[in-house]
């Protein structure tokens, strides 16, 4: 299939009308968005082939499934550049029409002004954020699998598996400037996956405390400039096990 | 990822540190797009012998530290070199890239001395860790918009949505600086007669009185209340389309010119007075009657 994407105007009319469309299209399903815009350009296909994959809900707790939609997702998708999975336009076709299903089953909003954010991106004020890459409802799938997915592991989805325990973990953990360095998250994470192989218990104020140390130590050294090992090590001596 | 002087346990050659006597260091960045790359030329130098030495022997590197927050990207440059070209695919930057430079220590330094410490160092010795700070440069930001930029015309700026709200009876117009657009909602029914009709060009005038001018004054309105604040609005695509669109008519949009602005005036200006047009087509004349 064709990767859809909702056109800039629709986009900018999607946004304008989000009370309607969580009544008609998100509540009701009383038609489709193309319909309730009378355009039924809106959603397009765009030149980003992928193979065909559907959501996964089939469990009671819907946050249960978030490891294999990430999976699902990531795995289909991970020809997308960064600057493609940037574009909300991307998210939008599928929050909105693609994934609405699984949208209603794992963010139903409960009211007109709920959840904006989980079906659009919700732009900072000023100047730019990466936020919106881990609130939109479909974009954090694949923006938690970019970060976390890691093949030199037997399961390269075991960092994965670790983040979505806990929506706190993500926060602390991915969606904070340090982040962006793979090599830096990844060191985090795998040492605090240690620990708790070591018998540490994991919990979030550990992470959060971790996460903070981290902050701390990009005050003092370029941390992009020090090694997988050499973080690794930091974490490690923090926690001590 | 911006890196400011601040106080160190040790000296630091920065912009208003003063723990080196005379030491400056100085990079910058140009950049040019390069087929589907972004060429980074990156260049960084210090007059600082001691720190010159370090970097020669490896102990020290310049680093230039890319970052593009809206793509997740981050990576350091490190070199010897003091100027270093960099190339990326532009598939993996969007929006704004900040470029910060930097010496950083490679491996830990025992006993770190330099001839240039200031009065208050003088004589003493550091030590300094892999990973830290020598040298702090400038942080450069580039934006690199590859949306395209179809916001050339002034009523581009601005997007015609519709309102869904059946209970609606107005237009009214959205100005927000997170936006890429002005989004002027208009209630459905009114919605599609407008797109009907604006695909006819001898309308386009009086479309342009009726919906644009008033959303254009009160552009300029908010622009005059908020002129001291004009920063909110620096990132966004139709107020950087708008300032080019006023430049062109020698206005500019800034918190002194804004105090006097004659926003109907400018508004009827930008948009090439269509309300003179408009009533002549409605008069039944033709547009270009004088």
């Amino acid at each position: 299939m064709r990767i859809k994407f909702i056109t800039e105007e629709g986009l900018l009319a999607a946004k304008s009308n989000y009370p309607t469309i969580f009544k008609e299209v998100i509540k009701k399903k009383s038609a489709d968005l193309p319909t309730l815009m009378n355009d039924n350009s809106i959603i397009r296909d765009s030149s980003i082939e992928v193979e065909e994959f559907s959501f996964d809900m089939s469990q009671d707790r819907p946050t249960a499934t978030d490891v294999e939609n990430i999976r699902r997702v990531y795995n289909h998708m991970k020809g997308l550049s960064e600057s493609q999975a940037s574009d909300e336009r991307i998210w939008v076709a599928f929050t909105l029409h693609q994934g609405l299903d699984y949208m209603r089953y794992r963010w139903m909003p409960e009211n007109e002004g709920d959840k904006f954010d989980r079906f659009f991106f919700k732009n900072a004020k000023h100047g730019y954020s990466k936020r919106p890459l881990f609130r939109n409802g479909v974009a954090r799938l694949w923006w938690i699998g970019y970060h976390t997915y890691d093949a030199k592991r037997a399961n390269p989805y075991e960092l994965t598996e670790f983040v979505c325990r806990d929506q706190d973990y993500i926060n602390n953990l991915l969606d904070i400037g340090f982040a962006s360095n793979a090599t830096i998250s990844k060191a985090v994470i795998g040492a605090l996956l240690d620990a708790e192989k070591n018998g540490v218990t994991i919990n979030r104020d550990l992470v959060r405390a971790i996460s903070q140390y981290v902050n701390l130590l990009g005050g003092i050294y370029i941390l992009d400039c020090l090694s997988y090992d050499e973080i690794y090590s930091k974490i490690k001596e923090k926690i001590g096990f | 990822m911006l890196i400011r002087n601040k106080y160190f346990p040790y000296p630091v050659i920065a912009k208003g540190n003063e723990s080196y006597a005379t030491a400056t260091f100085t990079s910058d960045v140009d950049f040019e797009k390069n087929g589907y790359h972004v060429k980074f030329i990156l260049k960084a130098s210090t007059d600082n012998e001691g720190i010159k030495e370090l970097i020669k022997s490896k102990k020290a590197s310049y680093v230039h530290h890319i970052e593009c927050v809206q793509t997740c990207y981050r990576h350091a440059v490190i070199t010897e070199e003091e100027e270093e070209v960099f190339q990326i695919h532009q598939s993996k930057l969007n929006g704004a890239v900040q470029i910060s430079t930097v010496i950083v220590a490679n491996e830990d330094l025992i006993g770190y001395k330099n001839s240039d410490f200031s009065a208050d160092y003088k004589g003493f010795s550091f030590n300094i860790k892999r990973g830290c700070l020598l040298a702090i440069g400038a942080c450069v930001e580039i934006e690199l918009n590859k949306q395209k930029d179809d916001l050339e015309n002034t009523s581009s700026i601005f997007s015609i949505v519709p309102n869904l709200d059946p209970n609606e009876t107005i237009i009214n117009v959205d100005i927000n600086s997170t936006k890429p657009k002005i989004v002027i909602r208009i209630p459905v029914k009114g919605c599609n007669i407008y797109k009907n009709l604006s695909t006819n060009l001898e309308l386009q005038s009086i479309m342009h009185s009726m919906i644009i001018i008033p959303a254009l004054v009160q552009v300029f309105d908010e622009l005059k209340a908020s002129r001291f604040e004009l920063y909110n609005f620096s990132d966004c695509r139709w107020f950087k389309a708008l300032t080019k669109a006023c430049k062109n008519l020698k206005v500019e949009l800034n918190e002194q010119s804004l105090e006097n602005l004659d926003s109907y005036r400018t508004a009827q200006l930008l948009m090439d007075s269509p309300t003179m047009k408009a009533l002549t087509y409605l008069a039944g004349g033709s547009d270009d009657e004088d």
